[in-house]
């Protein structure tokens, strides 16, 4: 029995460290302020952490920051453990939730519970089935068939393109590939020569792009509509030394892309690229959090609200300096896209908005309120 | 010993209390996690988080049910995940509630999921007993048939089933007083109770023990084999089932997280891996233990980079609990350690003994024996090499047929050079990572915590040197020596402590995945040197330097494993401890230097990964996981340990990346893909399967 108290006392040791290190007291004056968590179904790229530190950003303003408090958990990838966050955050009081859903369906039944308690669950990017949650995003179909159609023009509606959607299984990747193959569909002489997926990850990217050039060829791709991957695509093209011959490539939204299609000389990573370039912008996040607290506040809000999906095709791509507020104020919010020096060419760049005029691309970096908000 | 307990006026069946201590351990630290939760909650814990702490339990401790007794026996299973995707999507799409009352559909939709379950389980159990292949390749290869198949019913997320049938799983029993998923779990372990009574059950435990003793008394090793796999499918589709009834829709990925979270769940219910101790009541206790520390964390309000850290290490913790003791390995060593100091200052070290004046020599010896000094050493190079040629060679055939399909398919596209190229840079990460975790498997181990040992060093370099040459001199060598760290720390926490490696090499990517989060402060930013960047994707003649170097790689693995006195002393040990360290091999050497070179070649691949996007991200190393375990098994090594030899791995990357190219550059859905990568899979084990001899 010795063995098992010792046991006992190790692990309750561990959590005593898990205390000591991540964690506050909770706030004292906790019980009259608004209680938001947020939900992240995952956590560990750059447009989950552009959406979390802008969500952070939002509720240090002033208009927010005595009024709300907010803390964040992510499921890590697993849907059950978000099906029980969520459940967890109710029952410790939340009143609104701001959730990334793992999976469309998985949660309904802990969203439904929720609402039942009067929470205000909304989503942001990423649908839920159940009808009681809000949801701000972009038309994912849009999002497949926008890029399709520029890329079927591109190409005067005639070539072999190579197809690249995100994870298989995923609603928002099926919406997104089924859209685009209608688009392409109607062009009898566009041929989709390989169709795999890119789990949305950029090595993945790579390499099935590697494994596609081996059995293909460049001289056999005249071009590419992926879900992740222009830059990577646009690498491999220079790295083969063809950087005077770059195919068009329709694709997401990073950084990198938007610097590429910059005419070669312009900045770093600038090589003229004829793309479009679509993304889910993070925006969305802290929207979210502003529409569940005016829905508290009495406000009525739809339950699809959507936001304007960026499509930037080469001539539209504008590079700002750092696009911090002063800047993209004195701009009228036209950035879309900064040097790599100030975000990384993997960072997902659509992260300002006139709809969240608050907050500015150091917001999404760093979780930093600008200066007078 | 039954006799002396009947003093008391109650008769009592005698219960053995220390061997039920990895179940007592389990209820108490889950006790300790509950007395947590109650004392930081402000209101207490309420009916409402019982019942949805073990509905979410609930699941993971069906999966684990069956997993335990797959693992009780001495076996692995990893089609877990994929088969709860399957029902669950099957049960979404196939079943017509309107037409049947709620009854009725419960009924239908349990035995519909426990039959799909069990098909499963049987088809497993069918391959591992009869058949007689490795179960960890068999059942990766039925996961990816099953994952491929969900994915096939039901290409994304959707459908409803009826709130009513969801009710009977997740609701009340009694109102306030009794949520349904309780009883669920007094059911399942009621069960298990019945079984392990059962003359089945005392087979179970008698295999995994020792399945030679067990057959010599009378088991039936096959049949048995048989019945635990086909058990455990039957607890996958309840598990299948239970979800179902949790989520109310169907989503073809579901399952595909949860295979490492049922390993923890058996592992701190107290169940030994390698089999033969522990049981069910304790895996259900370890699912909820994992699962009431969500709660804990979201009270605590810990970040969320800290809970894979803690998870790690409370896991640890666990099994140190069950297994720290006098006979630990550590007090041996530490005895040593005292032994060799006090003989050192007595001079009577065995090195200060005199020396043998001769060295033995194998010949003389056999020649002193036999009076012909070439007796039996003189035969041809293929009959003294043919079991290894059986098993290394058919990689090699299976890749000249995928390569010829590859030719026919795409003919008039292919580029023999962008395909040498892309063959050699893919087959370099696999083979570097099969080094590695060859070498772990067969000293007898395994390596799980190759993602994020790979995830790391990457992030360290891309952070560091953010696109710069200059500080990758320096930077590069840390990164290494991190892999190596790991690769040290997992390697002498398994030797000291004696831990099973899953467990111990679990934990460390959970701590791996918290440390990387913390190190890059929420999402790695940052770009691989151009250098390194021009290593993995430029051309030398034609060829990236990766490729080059592979060639290289190549023949100094094949040296170091197969020629060299370590790679001996490796294969020893995988063959037998006992017997190894009886010849003189000091065991523990061995088996930290396999962890340690593991912990190298996941780190140099993840380096490399970094080099060939350009950046680091998480997740960068999850692919790798399962392919790694595949490349090595498909190379002939077997899973127990003790055989392999490192040009059957090389063929098994080369196999495996031929195979990816082939089905990458077609239209081909995932699903299907995944399934032909399953019977591929599947079909090189039959191949390299050992003849009967019996």
């Amino acid at each position: 029995m010795k063995k098992i108290w010792r046991t006992c006392v190790l692990t309750a040791g561990a959590l005593a460290l898990a205390a000591a290190l991540g964690i506050g007291a909770p706030p004292a004056n906790a019980q009259d302020k608004i209680k938001v968590y947020a939900s992240a179904g995952f956590e560990g790229n750059t447009w989950m952490d552009a959406s979390l530190n802008l969500i952070t950003a939002i509720a240090n303003t002033a208009a927010y920051k005595d009024r709300v408090t907010l803390e964040t958990q992510s499921a890590r990838g697993n849907a059950q453990t978000q099906i029980q966050q969520i459940n967890a955050m109710v029952q410790a009081g939340a009143d609104v939730i701001v959730s990334w859903a793992i999976s469309p369906t998985a949660l309904n039944r802990a969203i439904r519970n929720a609402c039942g308690k009067g929470v205000i669950f909304i989503t942001w990017d990423a649908e839920v089935t159940e009808p009681c949650a809000y949801h701000v995003g972009i038309n994912q179909d849009w999002a497949g068939a926008g890029p399709a159609e520029w890329l079927a023009e591109e190409l005067n509606g005639k070539g072999n393109i190579v197809f690249m959607g995100g994870i298989p299984g995923n609603m928002v990747d099926l919406r997104r590939n089924a859209a685009a193959k209608a688009v392409f569909a109607d062009f009898p002489d566009i041929k989709i020569v390989a169709d795999t997926p890119s789990m949305w990850n950029n090595a993945t990217a790579k390499q099935k792009l590697t494994e596609i050039v081996a059995t293909h060829g460049w001289d056999s791709i005249d071009g590419l509509w992926t879900q992740t991957g222009c830059y990577v695509f646009t690498q491999m093209q220079v790295d083969a030394g063809r950087g005077d011959q770059l195919k068009p490539c329709a694709g997401n939204g990073t950084n990198g892309h938007r610097v590429a299609q910059l005419a070669p000389g312009t900045t770093e990573g600038a090589y003229g690229l004829r793309s479009a370039s679509m993304g889910s912008p993070p925006w969305a996040g802290p929207l979210a959090f502003k529409l569940a607290i005016s829905k508290l506040d009495g406000a009525e809000i739809p339950h699809f609200y959507e936001i304007p999906m960026p499509l930037i095709t080469p001539g539209q791509t504008v590079l700002c300096d750092k696009a911090d507020l002063a800047e993209l104020q004195a701009k009228d919010w036209s950035c879309n896209a900064v040097p790599l020096s100030v975000a990384p060419s993997n960072y997902f760049i659509d992260v300002w908005h006139p709809e969240v005029p608050e907050l500015d691309a150091f917001s999404a970096l760093e979780g930093t309120v600008p200066a007078g908000q | 010993m039954a006799g002396a307990r009947t003093r008391s006026w109650l008769y009592l069946p005698s219960f053995n209390w220390s061997r039920q201590r990895g179940t007592i351990t389990a209820i108490a630290v889950f006790i300790a996690m509950v007395v947590v939760l109650q004392s930081i909650t402000g209101q207490g814990i309420s009916y409402f988080d019982i019942s949805s702490i073990t509905a979410s339990a609930a699941t993971l401790a069906l999966a684990a049910i069956g997993a335990t007794i797959v693992i009780l026996a001495g076996g692995l299973d990893l089609s877990a995940g994929a088969v709860i995707s399957l029902v669950n999507v099957v049960l979404v799409t196939q079943l017509v509630p309107s037409t049947m009352g709620t009854v009725e559909f419960t009924i239908v939709a349990t035995v519909v999921a426990l039959a799909i379950g069990t098909a499963i389980g049987a088809i497993n159990g069918f391959l591992v007993a009869y058949v007689r292949l490795q179960s960890i390749v068999v059942t990766l290869a039925t996961m990816f048939i099953a994952q491929g198949g969900a994915l096939l019913v039901l290409k994304f997320p959707g459908g409803e089933m009826p709130w009513d049938f969801s009710l009977v799983f997740t609701g009340d029993v009694v109102a306030e007083g009794l949520p349904a998923p309780i009883v669920v779990l007094i059911v399942a372990i009621a069960c298990w109770l019945m079984l392990r009574n059962t003359r089945l059950g005392t087979s179970i435990y008698a295999i995994g023990s020792d399945p030679d003793s067990a057959a010599a008394a009378g088991v039936h090793l096959r049949f048995t084999r048989f019945l635990t796999f086909t058990l455990a499918g039957t607890c996958y589709g309840a598990a299948g089932l239970f979800i179902t009834a949790n989520m109310g829709g169907g989503d073809p990925l579901i399952g595909a997280k949860m295979l490492l979270q049922i390993f923890a769940a058996v592992v701190l219910g107290g169940t030994l891996i390698g089999g033969g101790r522990g049981g069910c009541v304790g895996t259900v206790f370890g699912a909820l233990t994992l699962t009431i520390v969500v709660n804990i964390f979201l009270v605590l309000g810990v970040r969320t980079y800290y809970t894979p850290i803690v998870e790690g290490v409370i896991l640890i913790l666990a099994v140190l609990g069950f297994s720290l003791n006098r006979q630990a390995p550590v007090v041996g060593v530490v005895r040593y350690w005292v032994q060799t100091v006090r003989a050192m200052r007595q001079s009577a070290l065995p090195s200060r003994l005199q020396p043998f004046k001769e060295r033995i020599s194998l010949a003389g010896l056999l020649g002193t024996a036999s009076g012909s000094p070439d007796h039996g050493l003189n035969v041809g190079w293929f009959t003294r090499n043919r079991a290894t040629l059986r098993y290394a060679v058919p990689p090699y055939l299976i890749f000249i047929l995928i390569l010829g399909v590859t030719i026919g398919v795409f003919g008039s596209s292919f580029s023999p050079l962008d395909y040498l190229n892309a063959m050699l840079i893919l087959t370099a990460f696999l083979a570097i990572l099969g080094l590695g975790q060859g070498t772990v498997i067969i000293t007898g181990g395994l390596d799980l915590s190759v993602p994020w040992t790979m995830t790391f060093p990457a992030i360290i370099v891309t952070t560091l040197c953010n696109g710069v040459d200059a500080p990758a001199a320096w930077v590069i060598p840390l990164a290494l020596a991190a892999g190596l760290t790991i690769g040290f720390l997992n390697g002498i926490t398994i030797v000291l402590f004696g831990l099973s490696p899953i467990i111990v090499t679990l934990a460390m990517n959970g701590v791996l995945e918290g440390v990387s989060l913390l190190f890059s402060g929420g999402a790695p930013i940052g770009k691989a040197p151009p250098a390194l960047a021009w290593f993995v994707t430029g051309r030398i003649g034609g060829i990236a330097p990766l490729g080059w170097f592979l060639i290289g790689f190549a023949v100094f693995a094949t040296l170091f494993l197969n020629y060299t006195a370590f790679g001996r002393r490796v294969f020893a040990v995988g063959n037998s401890v006992t017997v190894a360290k009886l010849s003189g091999v000091r065991t523990g050497f061995p088996i930290v230097g396999a962890y340690v070179l593991s912990g190298f070649c996941s780190a140099l691949v993840g380096i490399f990964l970094a080099g060939f996007s350009a950046q680091a991200f998480y997740g960068m190393g999850d692919p790798y996981l399962l392919s790694s375990i595949a490349v090595v098994v498909l190379g002939g090594t077997l899973i127990t340990g003790g055989r392999g030899h490192y040009l059957g791995i090389l063929g098994g990357a080369i196999l495996f990346t031929a195979l990816g190219i082939m089905l990458s550059g077609t239209v081909l859905p995932e699903a299907v893909r995944n399934i032909i990568y399953g019977l591929v899979v599947l079909g090189a084990i039959i191949a390299l399967r050992e003849r009967t001899t019996a």
